[in-house]
């Protein structure tokens, strides 16, 4: 489904900072990977990268057996619309469109006509159990709500990889458990993710947890539950 | 992204952020309805002015002493004699001089601010008065120096109310008058009223005053419209009586249509162009909003293109916000500069004369404004990487 290789990535600056060197990574299709590390590690360079949000330094990078070189903006958001969903820490939604229309969002860039658009928002707020908030403004939902909702976003339009980063540093215990109820689940019915989290017992959740330190690929574990 | 969804995702955050959006069109509210007041304003002053010349008749030719002449040397003016011999003169049919002041008119214990106009029994017909009630005083009246007066309706209803005024009599500057006509009413035109007249024999006006010379003459040419010729003959005959071309001013009504219409050109030029700048500065503010929201709602635009928003759609959200804006500005002002065109026109008892491509020019040129100014704001967002966009708080 994905694979670096040998990707590294150095911010230009008056010091060049090297963020990540030499990740050679394997992702199948339907695993539930998590990438741990301490802060600065490269982590969401790593997620970046994976999410085609940045662009690597050296290296390969395949994606669903296509190498990703030279692309443009424009192939990269088609891309990153038609294949991948993320869910962030401070849950990014857009503060001026309701519940609803935060969630349907990848299907108006992707031009999905609003009656179809309208089933597949309702089945996903009903999924994270939103249906009677869809209405309301970010603003006025609690911060479980509203990663909810980030989380219904980022799977609406069926992306082949959910990308998480930290989705559940900024909750507390109850939203915490919904959170990963609602990982569970998706990774249940096949689908592929990569969970970024400094959360232990989260990351238990994944079948293979990677920990980066300094921009190396330092360790690699299969979880109990993979087996 | 569909039309329909640009539309609704770039008119949502005018809706939530209303302070903003009300900020941001008020530059260009204000400049367009600067724009319609101002070039309303002055067509429609400029068309009365050119109406009210032009029922004058295009025949009507005035002469009015200098002001430094009459100042200097007050006798130096044209005498009673000389100003009736210029009807005489080829090519004229007839001249009225007028003399007037502005004063108070009293009735018992009742006064009325008034202008009172000496001249001869033809002034009524060349400034186009009709008589509502009584008569005119005749030549005879002039030569005789008979105290009446001819009323204009104003002056009458201020100080005899609905009563008839024929016969009774009214003070001015200390003299008796006896009311022999009331003039129908004629409405007012900027300021000047033209109702609260009191017209009277000349020489009971001269007498009365103590000054001989006429400030000006009121001539009409016999052919429909006064030619150089006639123009010529009238200036020789007041070079001869005067001794002095830059005593007087000979002014004829075609004259006073291309100055008028000089003036409206100018005024029309020098607004337009101080409307024009207000716009440009309403759209330098707007720039401003719209920059400052771009930077406020980076991290939207970032979540907007990590869900697959391409460059192109968050250009056209930008750019339509910013063009809707400016509409809504250009509208509301158009509402407000045709609120405030018939607002001033009725204040200035002129009538209003309103080109309806002004308003709609001024709200396709707001759009444009508000597309030029949003080209930059929205091309900034635009281009910004997803990335960086993100890690903005």
């Amino acid at each position: 489904m994905l694979l670096l290789r040998d990707i590294s990535k150095v911010y230009q600056g008056r010091s060049p900072a090297i963020a990540l060197q030499g990740i050679n990574l394997t992702l199948p299709q339907g695993e539930f990977l998590a990438v741990v590390g301490s802060s600065g590690s490269g982590k969401s360079t790593l997620l970046n990268i994976l999410g085609l949000l940045d662009r690597p330094t050296t290296g390969e990078y395949w994606i669903d057996g296509t190498r990703v070189r030279g692309w443009s903006d424009a192939r990269l958001a088609r891309m990153r619309n038609e294949t991948l969903g993320f869910v962030y820490q401070s849950f990014n939604l857009i503060p001026t469109l309701s519940a609803r229309e935060n969630v349907e969002l990848p299907l108006v860039y992707r031009q999905v006509p609003p009656k179809e658009r309208r089933h597949q928002v309702d089945l996903w707020l009903e999924r994270v159990r939103l249906s009677d908030r869809m209405h309301h403004y970010p603003a006025e939902l609690s911060g479980g709500q509203q990663q909810r909702v980030a989380v219904a976003r980022a799977l609406v339009h069926n992306p082949k990889v959910l990308f998480a980063d930290e989705p559940t540093a900024n909750l507390d215990g109850d939203s915490t458990d919904e959170i990963v109820r609602v990982f569970d689940e998706v990774h249940a019915s096949g689908q592929t993710i990569v969970l970024i989290t400094h959360d232990r017992y989260f990351a238990q959740a994944a079948d293979r947890v990677v920990k980066l330190a300094h921009g190396r690929l330092v360790s690699e574990a299969v979880t109990r539950r993979a087996n | 992204m569909r039309i329909d969804d640009v539309v609704r995702h770039a008119v949502r955050p005018l809706r939530v952020y209303k302070l903003r959006s009300g900020l941001s069109l008020m530059g260009i509210l204000i400049g367009v309805a600067a724009v319609i007041t101002l070039t309303t304003l002055v067509r429609s002053a400029s068309l009365s002015v050119s109406g009210r010349v032009e029922n004058l008749g295009t025949n009507l030719v005035i002469v009015t002493m200098n002001p430094l002449v009459e100042a200097s040397n007050m006798q130096d003016g044209l005498t009673l004699r000389q100003s009736r011999s210029l009807e005489r003169l080829p090519g004229f049919a007839l001249a009225a001089p007028v003399d007037y002041e502005t004063t108070t008119a009293g009735h018992g214990e009742t006064t009325a601010p008034v202008t009172v106009y000496g001249s001869s029994p033809r002034l009524t017909s060349v400034l186009q008065y009709h008589l509502a009630l009584g008569r005119n005083w005749t030549a005879k009246d002039v030569s005789t120096q008979q105290r009446v007066v001819v009323l204009g309706s104003q002056t009458s209803r201020q100080l005899f109310g609905e009563r008839n005024p024929i016969g009774r009599r009214i003070a001015l500057n200390g003299a008796s008058y006896r009311v022999v006509g009331v003039l129908a009413p004629k409405g007012a035109f900027f300021d000047i009223n033209q109702d609260a007249v009191a017209i009277v024999p000349i020489t009971t006006y001269q007498m009365q005053s103590g000054i001989h010379t006429v400030e000006s003459v009121y001539l009409k040419t016999a052919s429909p419209a006064a030619n150089p010729n006639e123009i010529h003959r009238l200036e020789d005959r007041l070079n001869h009586d005067l001794g002095n071309a830059n005593r007087y001013t000979v002014m004829t009504q075609s004259e006073m249509l291309t100055v008028t219409h000089k003036i409206s050109t100018l005024l029309t030029r020098v607004l337009t162009g101080v409307a024009a700048i207000s716009v440009l500065v309403g759209g330098i503010g707007m720039l401003n909003v719209l920059l400052m929201s771009v930077s406020e709602r980076v991290r939207e635009i970032g979540v907007r293109k990590t869900v697959g928003a391409r460059r192109a759609e968050i250009l056209a959200q930008f750019m339509l916000e910013s063009v809707i804006v400016a509409m809504i500005g250009g509208m509301l002002g158009a509402a407000l500069g045709i609120g405030a065109s018939v607002l001033l026109t009725q204040r200035l008892h002129i009538a209003l004369v309103l080109n309806p491509w002004i308003p709609a020019a001024g709200v396709v040129a707001s759009m444009g404004v508000g597309a030029l100014c949003g080209i930059y704001p929205a091309a900034r967002a635009a281009t910004l990487p997803p990335v960086e966009a993100l890690r903005r708080p």
